[in-house]
């Protein structure tokens, strides 16, 4: 197995684009990533497109990626449609790591595309709700909003997470996310207007949960030469590690902090070296119970890590500079490669007003999917290191 | 056949419709219970050492939620929770009933298992499902 490297990055703003299609988003964003890769696009050798929903939200189902790379242009090459709800875009880039790695292809696209929004609120809910078994949990009533409350809420029982803390982590995120430009939501956001905000499953309200979106973003991956010849800072992929739903024991890791201990161990360095890190905050509390998963802190520090602004830009470990799924968006097929391109651009100096000085050399993505058997379905983790 | 039919396969099971109890499968070889009831032990890989096993209908909030948005078939307030059941059992999800304006609820405090009756399915049989409520 060789060392791979992500190439061009990209992503269209994340938001309500009712007048953009997927193949419209598609086309932008993997153009936009073989133009800052300064690559023939001759030398993509394969191609996975991650999308979960577009099945039930546009009708179209089985060939999602052929028909979106037939607008970009791209043919010929093997195309694999990619399925892992939320971490789908995540697991594109997981495969087409693989794929360079082994020496199936020399260069691989990753994209990830999804369009959540339509003339039917009820439509996209429904969607959402095919993230769990229908045969079992769907039949139990679970709903997800539900899930991150129960979550959070253990979490604030066991340690005394107060709702100021949790409300703390959607007003970073949305200042973050009011440095972005692609981001779906740039409006700044207080404490008092997190808390007062609708309740939507308690103790989790409106503004602290990530909105339905659209959106498109893309990875190109490839060999160290392809890297150096690009002219800009190499990033190397350390780790991209997939893993799925175990049955833990009550005393046994659950799958966030076991897939990234497996991550840690491929890189071979600790969460100690980890200087940027894009997390999944389907809601945004539920970023305190990640900070202790992938080990950023100890079990029940991450209030203390919130209260004095660890994760903020200027902190000694910026969490969701991109503003996150809360603030940045959360078009499912297209978060994981979104996650990968902020941590990308901070690692190459490219990321603007939220670009964290000095260049970290070190970042993480953690992309999670699904609900099965009590716990997340899929999850999984990058590090990239330059 | 029955004369029930069951809202969630693998929750309940028992020898007539007054006698239901949650339903799992244990397994003898690493000391798990699993819930829905299912074929084999997912940790071992094995089916050589389970058994369906009767769980039991007490148990501790582990963790709960009143949600405003509710998924298609049921209504708003939607209560949802874990529950860690007695006699060593497994902690497993549950729809939430009786449970008043929800300041019954906090985690850590007791609930029963209550059997529901959904109406019937198309060849006549009850529909029934399983909740938790509080103690």
């Amino acid at each position: 197995m060789r060392d791979t490297y992500v190439l061009g990055v990209a992503m269209t703003r994340f938001g309500k684009l009712l007048d953009r299609s997927l193949k419209d988003m598609a086309y932008e964003a993997v153009w936009d990533a073989i133009r800052d890769s300064n690559i023939d696009p001759h030398d993509i050798g394969i191609a996975f497109v991650g999308n979960a929903y577009a099945g039930l939200i546009t009708g179209q189902e089985s060939i999602r990626g052929q028909v979106m790379l037939r607008e970009v242009g791209l043919n010929r090459i093997p195309i694999i449609n990619v399925e892992n709800a939320c971490a789908s875009g995540s697991t594109a880039f997981y495969l087409a790591r693989s794929a360079v790695a082994s020496g199936q292809a020399d260069m691989a696209l990753a994209l990830g595309a999804e369009k959540l929004f339509c003339d039917d609120t009820g439509k996209s809910l429904k969607a959402l709700a095919t993230s769990s078994d229908i045969e079992i949990e769907g039949r139990m009533g679970i709903v997800f909003a539900g899930i991150y409350a129960m979550r959070v809420r253990a979490h604030m029982a066991r340690y005394g997470l107060t709702r100021e803390q949790l409300a703390e982590v959607a007003v970073k995120n949305h200042d973050h996310g009011a440095l972005n430009p692609r981001a779906q939501y740039r409006n700044r956001v207080s404490v008092e207007e997190v808390l007062n905000s609708r309740m939507i499953a308690d103790p989790i309200t409106l503004l602290m949960t990530c909105p339905m979106g659209d959106g498109a973003a893309a990875a190109i991956i490839g060999t160290r030469e392809a890297a150096e010849r690009m002219g800009k800072r190499p990033v190397r992929i350390a780790a991209s590690v997939l893993g799925s739903f175990g049955y833990p024991d009550k005393d046994e890791p659950g799958i966030v902090a076991r897939v990234a201990r497996q991550a840690y161990e491929a890189a071979g360095i600790t969460a100690a070296d980890i200087q940027v890190a894009e997390v999944h905050d389907a809601v945004a509390p539920v970023e305190l119970f990640l900070y202790e998963e992938l080990g950023f802190c100890g079990p029940g520090e991450s209030g203390r890590m919130i209260d004095e602004g660890a994760t903020r830009l200027g902190g000694r470990l910026p969490v969701n500079t991109s503003g996150g799924l809360s603030s940045r968006g959360h078009p499912a097929g297209a978060t994981g490669l979104a996650q990968v391109a902020e941590i990308v651009w901070q690692l190459r100096g490219e990321a603007g007003e939220r670009q964290i000085r000095p260049a970290p050399g070190v970042g993480l993505v953690e992309n999670g999917g699904g609900n099965v058997a009590g716990e997340t379905a899929v999850v999984a983790i990058h590090i990239l290191a330059a | 056949m029955t004369s029930w039919t069951l809202e969630v396969p693998g929750t309940l099971a028992g020898s007539s419709l007054e006698d239901l109890r949650l339903s799992g499968t244990r397994c003898d070889r690493c000391g798990r219970t699993f819930f829905p009831a299912r074929r084999n032990c997912p940790r071992c890989l094995d089916d050589r050492h389970t058994r369906p096993v009767a769980l039991a209908g007490e148990g501790i909030l582990h963790s709960f939620s009143l949600a405003n948005v509710a998924p298609p078939g049921f209504t708003v307030p939607h209560a949802q929770g874990y529950i860690d059941l007695a006699e060593n059992g497994p902690r497993i999800f549950s729809v939430l009933a009786d449970y008043g304006d929800g300041s019954r609820l906090s985690v850590g405090c007791p609930m029963v298992l209550k059997i529901v009756e959904l109406g019937k399915d198309k060849d006549d049989r009850v529909i029934v499902g399983y909740r938790f409520r509080p103690a």
